[in-house]
């Protein structure tokens, strides 16, 4: 694809004002921000917690946020790209079938809350969805859509937003980024038109004094996350080494639940399955896994990835390798729920960091094992 | 203890008796561990055994990727044992395919996972070798408090309960992916010539797989809870399968795991078996 059309597929950039503009928001106007937004008659999808469970859902009043987790359990991607969605339904009469398309897609909506890793990965998948076929679903949301995040100013052992060239108070993706410089204040950095419609019909927001100053408040998580992997390295690794041993090695505990790919704000497999009872059905787009064994088989029975180790390599090849070929950019956004939240502890940092010190010249069986300690 | 297991792997591994030693090493985030497949003697030192060793790695006795490369040694607690014993009465493996590094086991997680202050297997009741210190069976233990509890609420209230947490899942599978008696070549989730079961994660569908998943574990569960721990959204899973494994219990006296002997419920007639249901 030509760099023209990498720029033009992506939403992000068509919206982006030339520059940033800086405002204020009183941390005690939080909260206001998202009532307002109710008021004006959006949708808001916010990160809430029930018992252990963090996550986002649709709210009805800004007393439901939760906002001090690191990550929420599942990314917002479901806000523009459900895992379960009608595409058309139809209904069967005695000389007809009447089809009625989906077409109430898109409502006025916010995100909020949500994290700058969550955030880029909007952008990424705009490259896809309007790649060769311009899926009316995702756009239409997308278009619909605004995106209020906060920067991080803590992060876990997962966490690797800065090995995929990112950072804890990256703008890509936000239409509006909040970092908390102090107790009191939050820096607003407007990044698109429809950011500033917006900050414009709050009214909560002030004018940016030169005292916010944003690299100060996220330094020491920044320090904290380091570098886990050199990026650089990944890419020439997988070009030559589709069969490699060290595929086996670091896969062969994945038991290959989909855990990883739903959890993700990057992956976008979906299904097309048709819900067909007596007098009627539709045609459903739901959420897919590559970590299926049924996500390959062919109508043969022939399966071409035919153990969940060529279904995991699929997994990071796709994010690492092809994605960037097609669409020139990282399927991965550094979030790190695949790592938290996988039950065997497959741990991409462990595979990439292996791949990236192999490239040192270092040997892979050493980093890609688990802390030797007992 | 676990010099011992690594001493056990080492030399089984160097005499040949067992291609590959099944068991945990330390994961990559505190307070993890991971699987470990140690097929070389020299490398016996990743193994460790900790209050996190969570995985029940019997599934993996039946997962080509692993028996692929040849005869197991499994480090194995109480209710792993379970699960393996489960999979020789269904004819999956065969006793002595297998080497059993049992372990004694006080509980894992910290705080305690809900199935530990429970289990009457802490010593594990099959094995080939044993680690640590022999802990004697809990006897003062209901394991069904919670379903009994639980059975008290209302028709209604129990329905809403299950719809509201129903509701969240996403079919990711990893219930079914995770579980050692999870076994079958093309579960009827994956069947689409016809499609048995919708694919869609809305309430309908998700109560749909969810309570065939149970319905497939009557009798057959360990309870090693190993689909709640993997849920990623926090279903209590445990409140379905338990509940039949409680009713399987009220009516066969049948526990599974603990008689490798024992002919499944379900494969089975007795003419003693309640029957007035039959009407």
């Amino acid at each position: 694809m030509s760099d023209d059309n990498k720029k033009k597929r992506n939403l992000q950039d068509a919206e982006k004002t030339s520059q940033p503009t800086l405002k204020a928001l009183r941390a005690e106007n939080l909260k206001d921000l998202v009532q307002k937004g109710l008021e004006l008659g959006y949708r808001v999808f916010a990160p809430v917690k029930d018992d252990k469970l963090v996550t986002f859902e649709q709210i009805g009043s800004s007393k439901e946020l939760f906002l001090d987790g690191i990550t929420t359990r599942m990314s917002p991607k479901a806000v523009v790209f459900p895992r379960t969605e009608k595409i058309f339904s139809y209904t069967i009469r005695k000389s007809e079938i009447a089809v009625e398309n989906n077409e109430k897609i898109a409502q006025p909506t916010i995100i909020f809350g949500c994290r700058p890793c969550d955030a880029a990965s909007f952008p990424i998948m705009d490259r896809l969805f309007q790649w060769d076929y311009q899926d009316r679903f995702w756009v239409e949301r997308r278009k619909a859509t605004l995106i209020i995040s906060i920067s991080c100013l803590d992060c876990d052992d997962a966490c690797f937003c800065t090995s995929v060239g990112l950072a804890p108070d990256s703008t890509e993706g936000s239409d509006i980024l909040l970092t908390r410089i102090s107790r009191d204040q939050y820096l607003a950095e407007v990044m698109t038109e429809k950011g500033r419609d917006f900050a414009e019909k709050a009214a909560l927001f002030d004018e940016a004094g030169a005292d916010l100053d944003k690299e100060a408040a996220t330094k020491a998580v920044k320090e904290k996350l380091g570098k886990k992997f050199d990026l650089e390295k990944i890419k020439p690794w997988l070009d030559e080494n589709y069969d490699h041993e060290l595929w086996g090695e670091v896969t062969r505990m994945c038991i290959g639940c989909g855990i990883c790919t739903y959890v993700c704000p990057t992956c976008h497999c979906f299904d097309l399955v048709d819900e067909a009872h007596y007098d009627g059905g539709a045609k459903v787009k739901n959420w897919d896994a590559c970590q299926f064994a049924a996500f390959t088989v062919h109508a043969s029975g022939h399966n071409p990835r035919p153990d969940q180790i060529s279904r995991h390599r699929q997994r990071i090849m796709h994010k690492y390798k092809y994605y960037p070929d097609n669409l020139g950019a990282v399927l991965c956004t550094g979030c790190g729920r695949c790592v938290r939240h996988c039950p065997m502890d497959v741990n991409l940092i462990r595979i990439l960091k292996g791949i990236s010190d192999m490239q040192e010249g270092g040997a892979v069986e050493e980093s890609s094992k688990g802390r030797t300690e007992s | 203890m676990i010099e011992q297991i690594r001493e056990k792997a080492k030399e089984l591994l160097t005499s040949g008796e067992v291609k590959v030693v099944i068991g945990y090493e330390n994961g990559g985030l505190p307070e993890t561990t991971r699987p470990v497949f140690v097929t070389s003697p020299d490398e016996v030192e990743r193994l460790v055994w900790n209050k996190y060793c969570y995985a029940n790695l019997a599934t993996f006795l039946v997962r080509k990727e692993v028996s692929s490369l040849g005869k197991p040694a499994i480090v194995a607690k109480g209710c792993d044992v379970k699960a393996i014993v489960v999979l020789i009465q269904e004819s999956q493996i065969e006793r002595e395919d297998v080497v059993i590094l049992g372990v004694t086991c006080e509980g894992v997680g910290d705080p305690l996972l809900s199935k530990c202050p429970i289990c009457d297997v802490n010593t594990p009741r099959e094995y080939d070798y044993l680690f640590g210190e022999e802990i004697p069976p809990k006897t003062d233990i209901n394991k069904f408090a919670d379903i009994e509890e639980f059975e008290k609420k209302s028709p209604q209230e129990r329905f809403e309960f299950w719809e509201k947490q129903l509701s969240k899942c996403v079919k990711c599978y990893a219930c079914r992916q995770v579980c050692p008696m999870c076994y079958c070549e093309v579960c009827i989730a994956d069947k689409n010539q016809p499609q048995w079961l919708e694919t869609s994660s809305h309430t309908r569908g998700n109560f749909h797989w969810n309570l065939i998943r149970a319905w497939h574990l009557a009798g057959r569960c360990i309870d090693c809870l190993e689909c709640e721990r993997a849920c990623p959204v926090d279903i209590p899973l445990s409140l379905l399968n338990r509940k039949l494994a409680k009713s399987v219990k009220e009516r066969f006296d049948y526990e599974p795991g603990y008689d490798k002997e024992a002919p499944p419920p379900f494969t089975d007639f007795k003419p003693q078996d309640p029957q007035e249901f039959i009407k």
